[in-house]
């Protein structure tokens, strides 16, 4: 018997009122899976996830975590996602330490888990800074500490290392490499860095305009047409715009 | 059990809000500090009773002055000064304003 689909995503719509985000979307994410949603701005891989954590609602198709749908199961499901949005704002004068014990508190999590944590995401050095002290890098560690600090079988992040310099992109890099060697949870990731894509995810998915355009190993879509050196030609290939549009 | 008291939500939840407020000079200036400065300025200014004068042209053929002074706590005092003099005089001082009020005896013939 094939395993439950960490993420099960059915022919979902979704529109702003004239404005067509998402358009009969269909995706399977199995557990343990490293996936990239590649895409320019506006292409719809917010909304997508969004639906996904629940923050939206479809207004056609299905999605479903764990075989749960957020009808119904959303208390369960709040406990098993984690996420990390595009931007994150905390409370300014609270310690990284603070923050990270405010957010373990919601799943009755104590000091040994912020450790773990702090640990995990490199910011023993900053215990004791205020959020408001932090370097872009650092926050978004911090988001990702968050995220993660509930053990969640699966992980949504937005954009995280979006606005960036290139160590503490890498740096997320490493922390996400970690939890893919070391857990079962799955991840969505969306991002327009055709590299963060190939370094962290098995499994892509080139979305644009609201739709799937292509979906699958990096060598497998790199292999359908041999003039492709990378998966920014194999974009601009798709839809005649670069991924940083 | 203290250990469960601080991993609650609702606990993490009120330190987080009283920190943040501890630690921002601004807030608590404005939000503790000013309220109470401005209660106790208020109070001052405002805790003086007034005192009203009256200057009175009491209609005599004698002349002199007396003052009669009425207490209230609510309306604070009032001080009548009363300065005897004879009418021609009187309406003068009332056309030049430096009387407010004639006061002429009750005449019970």
């Amino acid at each position: 018997m094939p395993p439950t689909p960490a993420i099960e995503v059915v022919n979902v719509y979704k529109s702003f009122k004239a404005v067509h985000a998402v358009r009969g979307v269909s995706l399977t994410i199995l557990p343990g899976q490293f996936v990239a949603l590649l895409g320019p701005n506006g292409a719809g891989k917010t909304t997508l996830v969004e639906m996904i954590e629940g923050i939206q609602k479809p207004d056609r198709g299905e999605i479903r975590i764990l075989g749960m749908s957020w009808k119904g199961h959303e208390k369960e499901l709040r406990r098993i996602i984690g996420l990390s949005l595009q931007e994150t704002r905390y409370i300014e004068k609270l310690t990284t330490w603070e923050t990270l014990r405010l957010f373990a508190s919601f799943f009755n999590l104590g000091i040994d888990r912020c450790e773990e944590m702090l640990s995990l995401i490199g910011l023993e050095e900053k215990r004791k800074a205020y959020t408001v002290n932090l370097s872009g890098g650092q926050r978004q560690r911090l988001a990702l500490g968050i995220a993660l600090i509930n053990h969640p079988k699966v992980l949504l992040l937005d954009e995280p290392t979006t606005g960036l310099d290139p160590n503490a992109r890498r740096e997320i890099w490493e922390i996400l490499r970690n939890l893919r060697n070391t857990s079962d949870t799955s991840m969505i990731l969306t991002t327009h860095y055709m590299e963060e894509a190939q370094q962290l995810c098995e499994q892509i998915v080139i979305i644009d305009e609201g739709k799937i355009l292509r979906e699958g190993t990096v060598g497998h879509l790199l292999s359908e047409d041999p003039s492709l050196k990378n998966l920014d030609d194999l974009f601009t290939s798709l839809t005649g715009k670069h991924l940083h549009d | 059990m203290i250990d469960r008291i601080r991993n609650n939500q609702l606990w993490q939840l009120t330190v987080a809000n009283l920190l943040e407020k501890i630690r921002e000079p601004g807030v608590l200036f404005w939000g503790i500090g000013f309220p109470i400065l401005m209660a106790i300025g208020l109070g001052i200014a405002f805790s003086r009773k007034p005192e009203t004068v009256r200057h009175v042209a009491l209609i005599s053929p004698d002349t002199g002055s007396f003052a009669i002074t009425i207490r209230d706590d609510k309306l604070g005092d009032n001080t009548f000064l009363m300065e005897m003099i004879p009418w021609d005089q009187a309406i003068i001082s009332l056309k030049r304003g430096t009387i407010n009020v004639i006061v002429t005896p009750h005449d019970s013939g």
